[in-house]
């Protein structure tokens, strides 16, 4: 019974219940919103700038790589038949968020500010769809 | 005035090696998260630390020995193992954390791969704990660490509404989007940080090697009781500052680069370059004293030779535990295994093992044989009977919050 139990769980891709979906889904866009609100305050800084060394290079760097963490977690996952309506808003919400954060770390390492502001603009309305995204996951409870 | 000078000096030590990785990473998220809610718990953490600091470093006095030295003695070799056991795994993980924890500060100034840094800051630590004078290595990188007073200074320019941080403080309110689950993990993760097990081995094994006596006990406790609170202090600045400036973006701390984020926005380039100075001192600093502590704890439960102020042939063993020490911590960390991951899990783990390190102190402090006149009195022993039934709820509730939570998500 434990083996079936194990082996029905570790199957690829993982299948969670709508519950389990929705909760995974939670917390990829609330890790998503933090690392895109990080991104914006240190291009902010950049350009202000308020940083020594290389400090906001890797700042981002983090934020980037957690911000691809978060959204790959979502999108490797199989969604339940209830949560197929809302998916591809979803990933794609996820995806564009952590692509803007990547263009954000490309323009301040090249140190070129007018890509930078725009940059910081783009992760603005990012920050704006997750907060929706946030929001509607949150009333479908 | 060379007293004076010697009690001063001690003291910002004592304040300025007070924070590490730990510390930075835990007040850092609770500050982001739950803003000075859980502030009770630092002071909560620092007065149990002090009273266990000053018990064991009363014990170092009063016998010239140590506390694993005594605990064995005690305690049987069998208990003592257990209490072995459980303080060098703790430990070990916690010295991880904290070459961890230095790589990630230089990585901030450089762009280097922590993980390429690793190695090189491991030798150098191994380098110090090797060659370097204990009184130098403490007086030096503990008064670095106090270059983390920049905290207090970027919270104060930050400008915050100090009514909404006092009601938080005292109304310990939980905000509305957090469960009584997550409140309750970080609220052990913060006790297990600011009551690490290593801080009691290293003030003690340091009270030794410095040849405390009772002449010494004030300026010791001088050390703990202001020295100590003073440290706490930073602590709060770390989570006051994620607060104001994080918070309120909903921003959680998974990364070092952003626990120094609110010290440029308040004080800019200035202010962020004396804050990685004090990251690279408390951290640095802690994984001397981590090293130290494991080579300590082992040496002492077997008897042998053991300190910096004994020759290196002389103390052959201990030296070897200290290299073991270092490349396993080396090793650990070239797997890629993340050092903020390291420190989460070792705050936790801190406090489950906690009782194994406290109880056995308030064992041996309470013997006439060992202490004489010095044996603890009533205040002693009611505070740490107080904070053996905390750390007891601690350690049992540690394990099944972090399941609970996901570690705290």
């Amino acid at each position: 019974m434990v083996a079936v139990v194990v082996a029905v769980s570790g199957c690829r891709p993982s299948a969670p219940d709508a519950k389990g979906w929705q909760s995974s889904a939670e917390q990829a866009v609330s890790d998503m919103v933090s690392e895109v609100a990080t991104s914006r305050l240190t291009v902010r800084q950049a350009l202000r700038h308020r940083f020594v060394g290389r400090y906001e290079v890797v700042t981002l760097t983090y934020a980037e790589e957690a911000a691809r963490k978060a959204a790959d977690g979502v999108s490797s996952l199989q969604p339940p038949p209830s949560a197929r309506p809302g998916y591809d808003e979803l990933t794609a919400g996820l995806t564009d968020a952590a692509d803007a954060i990547s263009r954000a770390r490309v323009a301040v390492t090249d140190r070129d500010a007018q890509t930078a502001r725009t940059s910081a603009s783009a992760l603005t309305r990012e920050l704006a769809r997750l907060h929706r995204l946030q929001d509607r996951l949150r009333a479908a409870r | 005035m060379k007293k004076v000078f010697a009690v001063a000096l001690g003291i910002l030590t004592a304040i300025g090696g007070f924070v590490d990785i730990g510390d930075l990473v835990t007040n850092a998220q609770v500050g982001a998260r739950f803003g000075l809610s859980l502030a009770w718990v630092v002071i909560v953490g620092v007065v149990g630390i002090c009273v266990f600091a000053e018990m064991s470093g009363r014990v170092a006095a009063v016998s010239g020995r140590a506390v694993f030295d005594l605990v064995r003695e005690r305690l049987g070799p069998r208990v003592g193992m257990v209490n072995l056991f459980g303080s060098m795994a703790v430990t070990l993980l916690t010295f991880v954390a904290e070459i961890g924890g230095v790589a990630l500060s230089l990585e901030l100034v450089s762009s280097v791969n922590e993980v390429l840094l690793v190695p090189f800051v491991a030798f150098l630590v191994w380098a110090v704990l090797w060659r370097a004078r204990f009184s130098v290595m403490e007086n030096v990188l503990g008064l670095l660490g106090l270059s983390l007073v920049v905290f207090v200074v970027a919270l104060w320019k930050l400008g915050p509404d100090w009514s909404q941080l006092a009601h938080q403080w005292v109304t310990a309110a939980k905000p509305g989007d957090e469960t009584w689950w997550t409140w309750s993990y970080y609220a052990v993760a913060l006790f297990g940080a600011a009551m690490t097990p290593y801080e009691v081995f290293f003030f003690s094994s340091g009270g030794v090697e410095e040849k405390w006596t009772t002449e010494e006990m004030g300026t010791m406790r001088t050390n703990v009781f202001v020295g100590f609170p003073l440290g706490g202090i930073l602590s709060l600045a770390i989570a006051g500052c994620a607060g104001v400036a994080l918070g309120p973006l909903s921003i959680t701390v998974d990364s070092l680069g952003q626990v120094g984020l609110p010290v440029a926005i308040a004080l800019g380039k200035l202010g962020l370059a004396v804050a990685i100075v004090g990251f690279v001192a408390a951290t640095f600093g802690a994984a001397c004293e981590t090293g130290l502590s494991a080579g300590y704890s082992i040496a002492q439960y077997f008897g042998w030779q053991w300190g910096k102020l004994v020759r290196p042939d002389a103390a052959g063993k201990f030296h070897l535990v200290l290299v073991l020490s270092t490349v396993l911590a080396t090793g650990v960390l070239m797997t890629t295994v993340d050092p903020i991951l390291v420190t989460e899990v070792s705050v936790v783990f801190s406090a489950v093992a906690l009782p194994l390190t406290y109880f056995p102190i308030l064992v041996v402090a309470n013997d006439h044989d060992y202490m004489g006149k010095h044996v603890n009195g009533r205040l002693a022993n009611s505070l740490g009977m107080f904070y053996l039934v905390v750390i007891v709820v601690a350690a049992t509730a540690a394990i099944p919050l972090m399941v609970v939570t996901g570690m705290g998500s």
